[in-house]
């Protein structure tokens, strides 16, 4: 059977043709078995019918119209969809790998400056007079704060002061924000990694 | 979306509503969330604000908080933040928005209705450092008349 595959040399146009389409039949094959098994169920078409919305021959007949055309195309230009189809592959990965991606407020153009962690506590102390807020760094987020240094861990991380204006467009889906925002960010290699906001509305 | 119950905002001695989350930031950074009761109400709480003077200063807190862990489970202040009565909104930094008046058009979406009269205050780290009111009118409706020929209907 191999011997007689590789042996096969095309003599005619028909061979050429045939040739170039059969790829376009296995395709076609596909995609009509694929909208057979999708096909409504008997329970929908009496429920259809039952509702008045039955299909009436003449739409059955504009259907099969638009099947034997698409089918005419899949036959002749199936190159373009197996180039369509690999191209829809690639940008689906490229999407869920961009929707992996973490979600932050702080972009690199928003940082300020690299602080320690000491001095960023110094001046985070609040000054309420009516005691409601607890003596700690950052107050009542001083557990968020906590959180945000246990991740500091690597030698090369960095933390950075950010801040962002108001109407800027910010994060990944680039939405403006309402208010200013400050905070601070976990940088290595120029690239936000984490952060701790600590004031917006 | 439905348009959502909104926060309280104790000010000069009266309760008025509050179409501006502050909590949202601190809920945010400590992972909380709670079990929305209902559509008009997907974030799952509702806190009463206090703005409270001292020494010429005001500032913002939170007095009284109603947050549903469970639909049946209903969390208060003392829950969410141990040990206090209120609590400073120090992480709030942005403009606090109080419709006043009678409602001009409802919109069935979150805060979108529109009111005669915005009070609107800008805080920074939870202290307040302008106000101002914003008087709202209504955009008048297209008519017919106002599209071009081929946009109107039966033309």
């Amino acid at each position: 059977m191999i011997d007689f595959v590789l042996s096969w040399r095309s003599i005619t146009w028909l061979d050429y043709f045939f040739l170039y389409i059969s790829p376009g039949i296995v395709i076609a094959t596909y995609l009509l078995i694929n909208a057979w098994r999708e096909r409504s169920s008997e329970f929908a078409r009496v429920l259809m019918k039952l509702i008045g919305k039955e299909i009436s021959l003449a739409e059955q007949l504009k259907e099969a119209g638009v099947y034997c055309l698409a089918l005419i195309c899949v036959l002749f230009g199936w190159p373009g969809f197996v180039i369509w189809f690999f191209k829809r592959k690639k940008d689906e990965a490229t999407n869920q790998a961009w929707q992996a991606l973490p979600d932050f407020e702080c972009t690199p153009e928003y940082l300020i400056t690299e602080v320690s962690p000491v001095d960023a506590e110094i001046a985070s102390y609040i000054i309420d007079p009516l005691g409601s807020v607890p003596p700690l760094p950052f107050g009542h987020l001083n557990e968020c704060w906590a959180n945000f240094l246990s991740e500091m861990m690597d030698d090369q991380d960095e933390m950075w002061s950010f801040y962002i204006p108001k109407g800027s467009k910010t994060g990944k889906y680039q939405f403006k924000c309402s208010s200013d925002i400050r905070g601070y960010a976990k940088v290595r290699d120029g690239k936000v990694l984490a952060e701790f906001i600590t004031e917006r509305d | 979306m439905t348009a959502q119950v909104s926060e309280r905002l104790i000010y000069g001695g009266k309760e008025i509503p509050l179409f501006t989350n502050p909590l949202s930031l601190y809920l945010k950074n400590n992972g909380i969330t709670f079990e929305s009761p209902h559509t008009a109400n997907w974030r799952g709480y509702v806190g009463t604000w206090e703005i409270l003077e001292y020494e010429g200063v005001e500032r913002l807190y939170l007095v009284s908080l109603s947050a549903h862990k469970t639909y049946e489970e209903i969390l208060s202040l003392s829950d969410v933040f141990p040990g206090y009565e209120k609590v400073f909104a120090h992480w709030f930094t942005g403009e606090l928005r109080c419709p006043q008046g009678a409602q001009l058009e409802y919109h069935h979406m979150g805060y979108a209705s529109v009111y005669e009269y915005d009070l609107l205050m800008d805080f920074k780290q939870g202290v307040m450092i302008r106000k101002h009111a914003r008087h709202n009118e209504l955009l008048k409706k297209k008519d017919e008349k106002d599209y071009p020929s081929f946009l109107r209907r039966g033309s």
